[in-house]
Order: C-alpha cells, then structure tokens, then sequence
C-alpha cells in the first residue's frame, strides 16, 4: 500500500488552569495516495483538534506522525515546523480565512511564492486552479467582494494549488447555504478526482461525507471506521 | 524573494497598490519631519561654528610663538623663522614676524583704545612700493577692490571701529605707543604717528573689527622704534588638523625661552563653548532619532496588529518566523528608509532656502501683525525680526550642510529604522497559528 499519512497513538489533552482534559486519546490511521476519507462526530468531541494536530497547528502529546517518509518530530525537533506545513498540508477551515489585503488570484498565489515559484508561473497557476474551481471571472476580486461560497472555493483553490501531501478540511461547508454547499461539494470532489488528492475532510454534512471513500466517526477522542 | 515583495508590497501600500497606507505614512512622516528637522538643525549650527571658526582663524596665525617671559623682542627672528620652516616643512604653510600691542588711537578729539597689530605683508613685484595682501585676508574688505596697501604710514582699520569713530578711507589718524616697548610702562617715553586709513577690514568676528589696526611689519616697527625686531613669530599650518602634530615638534625644536601657543589655548573658552555646542547638537540628534524611531515602533506595531489574522494564515500555510519577522521589519525599515531620504533631501533644501524662509516667516508675522494693528484693534505693532542683525554679528544666516556628517547619520536613522522595526517583527515572528485560527468556532 501506497501510504501518504501514517498516524500512531496520539494523545492530545488541553490543560485548563487544574483541569487536564484529555481530548484525544488513542488515534491512530493509515492514509494512502489518494485517498478521500471524512471524520464525523459530535461537536468537541475533537475533530479540529486532530485536524490541527495533523496540519502541525497544534502538537500532540505523544505519538507519531509520519507524512511521505517523513515524521513531524523531526521537524519540531529541528524547529521547522513550518517545513512541515510547507512541504505536506493543505488547510482549509471552516471559515476561509482568506487575507483580506489581497485578491483571490493573489492568496492562491501566497502559498506558491512561499515556495519559491516566480512570479509569473504563480499566477499562471493559480489562474488555472481558480478556472477549475469556477472562479476565473473572480480572479481579481478582493474577499470582501466575494460571497461565502465563492470565497470557500477560493480557499480551495489556495490549499490544492501547491499540490501537498495531504488536504485538510475542517468542516469547510459549515458557513455555506445549501446551494452553495452542493457547488463546493462538486468543486472538491472533482479536484480530488482529477487530481488523485489524498483529502481528509471533517464535516457534518451527510452529502460531503459520503462523497469519501472512506468515513470515519470520532466519539470522545477515540477514531471507528463505519 | 517575490514572496517577500509580494506581501511587503501590499503591506505597506494597502489595496489598489496605493504607495504607502496610512500606517506606514505614520511611520515615513515620523521620520521625514525628524530628518528634516535633524537636517536644518545640524546645517544651522554648522554653519554657525564654521563662521565663527573661519572669522578667527582667517585673522589668527595657528600657533604664536613669544618669549616666555611675555611679549618681548625677538631679534634673530629670521634666523628662527628659517629654523622651523626648515624643520617643518610642509606642515606649515607660512611662517611670518608679527608684533601684537595695545595703544590709543587719536581723530581729532577721540581718543580711543585699540590694538596694533604689525605683519608682515608681501612686497607686490609689479609695484615696488606697495604690498599685496596675503590669500587668507578677510574677503570683505573696503574699498571691496583692495589688493593691497601702500608702503610707509598707513594702515587698514576694523570696519567697526571705523564706524565707531566714523572713520573713512583716507581719514588720518594718530596712533600712540610706548616707545621702544610693546607693553605700556610706567616711564616709557610715548611715541606718536600719524596715518593714512587705506581701507577697512571686516574679519566676521566684532572683538577684531571693533579694535584691530593692521600695520605692516616695518611701518610697525617704525611706530615702535624697535628696528628690525618682532614680537612673535606667527605659524599658518597647511592643515588645521595637524594643529596637535606641529605643537609637540615646536616643543621640541625651540628652546626654553620660547613658548609657543596654539589657537585653540589661545580662544579657550571659545573653543570649550563650540565643543559643548557640539555635544548638545548631538543630544538634539539623538532626540530627533529616538523620537522617529519611536513612530516606527507605534506604526510598525499597528500594522502587526491589523495583520494578526494574516500572520496566522501564512504560518497555517507554512510561513516561517524568519519570513514573517523579515516581512514586517522590511516595512518599517522601508518607509523610515524612503522617509530618511526624503527627509535629508527637504531638509538641505529648507537649509539653502532658510535666510529665505525666515524673511518669508518674519514678513507674513509682520504683514500680519500690522494688519491686526490697523484693522481689528487700535495698537502699534513692533515688527518682528527674527534673527536681529545686530545680535547676531553674521551678514548673512550662517548655513553650512556637511555632507561628511549626514551621510553616517542618514545611515544610521536607516539602520536605526530597520533596528525599531524589529521589535515588533520579531514578536510578529513567534505568533502561533494556534492562537490566532480558531478553527472550531467562527
Ligand atoms: N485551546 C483549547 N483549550 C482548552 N480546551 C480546548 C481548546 N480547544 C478545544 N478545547 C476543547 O477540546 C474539546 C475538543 O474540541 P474540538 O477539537 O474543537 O472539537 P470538535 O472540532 O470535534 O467540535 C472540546 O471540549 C473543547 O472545548
Ligand atoms: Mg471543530
């Protein structure tokens, strides 16, 4: 097997004053290239944290995390964490976190000059990723100017641009109406296919869910594959 | 690097690439009115000591070399005056004989007291019987044409003194001395002689244009009856600097019995004064500085802080602190840089427009002023003068822009600059995406 994302044991838990809480307890998983796999669950009952976790937003506590050959503790250990999120994740959150000084040809753009592409190549790219995803009249529209849906997919098109490891949704159609819900849907599941993205989607939405693969559910910081 | 022009660009201009947003205006105009200000102020005292330096030295020889036992006569001094340019070479550009003494001066019933001083002029080889005057003599000399005197019994006057005792070119006057003697002493048989006035001098500085009567070396000696003697012995250094240098060979090339003295003993308290001016301009300077860098903190600060969120994103995209740190201390060096040079730029040219300035500013006062006086309420308006002319002994606002000081300093603020954006850009570095992106609410 193929295998993109390995995840063994992690343990998270937030410290609250006295309070420990353990949020995540015992997770493990094996992603391949290409895979489409969602998270269901009840709210707190840790998703974003392993989301965070696995985007190295947040660290666990113990366990291992190792994406294409390469393990997260290394990373840390050397202080270049941001290597790690450079080099493997996609991240799109539920709200899209767009920045708002620039146009959404330019966010695309961001993660691309991050990593050394010139200029022009950039824009190329991210042009064409914005066409994919419907948005090519909006290029040069800044986020104020776009609806939610729109920006959604833009944020989309940012994280699948730089083609990483792995992409990383965080309920990305909790802020969408339902029309713009099923366009999103579309748009992802396309470029997933198109593309052969490996995608691990945490979501609510029964539609967004199904369309994975495979479907896991997260119950009190443990992880069950339905 | 288009990663970095990239964001540092918008960042600083705001959308629709505008040059600078109003933050980084902030921080430009911090440091353009204070490099600006630092400008006039540096070129204005400059300018003031440059004068006050250039009025004295023009008329002082550098060293002046006496008997120890106080003014008295040197007879061999051609020999010595051989001696030390033999010995000094090319330090010194001139060495001269030159007698320095009080006396009273006499126009029909005034009389006055002055200061004679005897140097030795060049005889002008087209015209046996007259002397040219030296290079370094004060510029402004009346008649403006005069090149040199005549030999025998005349002599060239303060242009102060001349006023004082409403004096004109061709006016004689008396000149009264102990005979035989330099000093006046008690017993000392007066010696008294009348001269033509060839013209009038004005050196810069009020003490000599409101004492000072230059004779020749011999006419002086003549005056004095002292026959081919002077009193001291005047060295004009090549470079001023070599002040220090020159000393300690006189030291050592002259015996004990003469002592020589530098015009930095000599003006003491002058040249104490212009040191203390020159540590407060640097204080001022210091302020100035403090107070752009201070604006780079504040704005570099808010631009951090309207751009948290955006520094939460990147990092979740991947960004480094070091990317981060650098982007926005770019931003607060960038504008203190173009503001530096904006600001040095307007300052040299408010300098060189600042007599200008000053009329404008008096003239609007007074046009002003007067206009209250007549129209609104019955008063009598003094006119305002802001750089009184006769408080300030300058014919014009000393104005000097030293190039040779504004560079390191310009330099500096631009180091200084990128050093204050720092701060902030370094804690903008270490923010964590963690703090910023939420992303179970929203
Ligand atoms: N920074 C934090 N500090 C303390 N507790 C937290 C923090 N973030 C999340 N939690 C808690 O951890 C649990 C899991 O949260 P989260 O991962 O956001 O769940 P989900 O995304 O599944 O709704 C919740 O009980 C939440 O209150
Ligand atoms: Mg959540």
């Amino acid at each position: 097997m193929n295998s993109i994302l390995s995840v063994k044991n992690i343990k998270k838990s937030y410290r609250d004053g006295e309070v420990t809480v353990n949020v995540i307890h015992d997770i493990n998983m094996e992603l391949a290239r290409g895979d489409f796999v969602s998270i269901q669950g009840a709210s707190g009952a840790g998703k974003s944290t392993f989301l965070s976790i696995l985007g190295a937003i947040l660290l666990p506590d113990s366990g291992t995390i190792t994406i294409n050959g390469k393990n997260l503790e290394d990373y840390s250990r050397e202080g270049k964490i941001h290597e790690y999120r450079k080099n493997h994740i996609g991240f799109i959150f539920q709200s899209h976190y767009l920045m708002p000084d620039f146009t959404a040809m330019e966010n695309v753009m961001i993660p691309l000059l991050m990593r050394g592409i010139k200029n022009q190549a950039a824009k190329q790219k991210a042009m064409e990723i914005l066409s994919k995803v419907g948005l090519k009249e909006r290029a040069n529209h800044y986020p104020s100017q776009l609806s939610g849906g729109e920006s959604q997919r833009v944020a989309v098109a940012r994280a699948v641009a730089p083609e990483p490891d792995i992409v990383l949704a965080d309920e990305p159609t909790g802020n969408l109406d339902s029309h713009n819900k099923k366009i999103f849907i579309q748009v992802l599941e396309d470029l997933q296919k198109s593309r052969d993205l490996t995608v691990l989607v945490v979501t609510h939405e029964q539609d967004l869910a199904a369309a994975a693969g495979r479907r896991y559910f997260m119950k009190d910081g443990y992880l069950s594959q339905m | 690097m288009h990663f970095y022009i990239f964001l540092i660009k918008r960042y600083l201009g705001g959308r629709g690439n505008k040059i600078f947003s109003s933050n980084a205006w902030l921080s430009f105009i911090g440091v353009f009115i204070g490099c600006s200000l630092l400008v006039v102020v540096l070129s204005v005292f400059n300018g003031f000591q440059q004068q006050i330096r250039e009025s004295i030295f023009k008329f002082d020889p550098h060293i002046i070399i006496e008997t120890r036992k106080g003014p008295g006569k040197i007879d061999d001094w051609k020999d010595w005056r051989s001696t030390i340019k033999a010995n000094l070479g090319d330090l010194v550009s001139n060495v001269s004989g030159m007698i320095q003494s009080p006396a009273l001066i006499r126009k029909d019933d005034q009389i006055d007291q002055v200061l004679i001083r005897g140097v030795e002029y060049a005889e002008d080889i087209t015209n046996k019987t007259r002397y040219v005057l030296p290079n370094d003599f004060p510029k402004n000399v009346e008649p403006t044409n005069l090149k040199g005197v005549p030999k025998g019994d005349y002599c060239l006057v303060g242009k102060e003194l001349g006023t004082l005792l409403d004096l004109h070119v061709g006016d004689y006057i008396q000149l009264i001395v102990p005979k035989g003697q330099f000093t006046t002493r008690v017993g000392v048989e007066p010696g008294m002689k009348s001269y033509t006035i060839s013209g009038f001098f004005a050196s810069g500085n009020y003490q000599y244009d409101s004492r000072v009567i230059l004779l020749s070396l011999p006419t002086a000696q003549g005056l004095f009856g002292t026959g081919d003697t002077v009193q001291q012995l005047a060295v004009k250094l090549t470079k001023f600097s070599d002040l220090k240098k020159v000393m300690l060979e006189l030291y050592k090339i002259l015996p004990y019995d003469f002592s020589p003295r530098s015009i930095e003993q000599e003006h003491r308290n002058l040249f104490s004064a212009l040191k203390w001016e020159k540590i407060i301009m640097t204080v001022i300077v210091f302020l100035f500085i403090i107070a752009a860098l201070v604006g780079i903190i504040v704005s570099t600060s808010n631009v951090i802080r309207s751009k948290r969120k955006d520094i939460g994103i990147l990092k979740a995209l991947g960004a480094s602190d070091q990317e981060i740190l650098i982007v926005f201390t770019m931003i607060g060096f960038l504008s203190g840089l173009v503001g530096t040079i904006f600001g040095v730029a307007f300052g040299i040219f408010l300098s060189m427009r600042l007599e200008w300035l000053i009329g404008t500013l008096e003239k609007i006062a007074n046009t002003l002023g007067s206009f209250y006086c007549e129209h609104v309420s019955a008063c009598y308006w003094v006119k305002v003068e802001l750089m009184p002319r006769d408080v300030y002994y300058f014919d014009h606002m000393p104005v000097s822009i030293d190039a040779s000081l504004l560079h390191p300093l310009a330099v500096l603020a631009i180091f200084l600059a990128g050093m204050a954006a720092l701060i902030p850009a370094w804690a903008a570095g270490k923010l964590q995406p963690a703090e910023i992106i939420r992303s179970s609410d929203t």
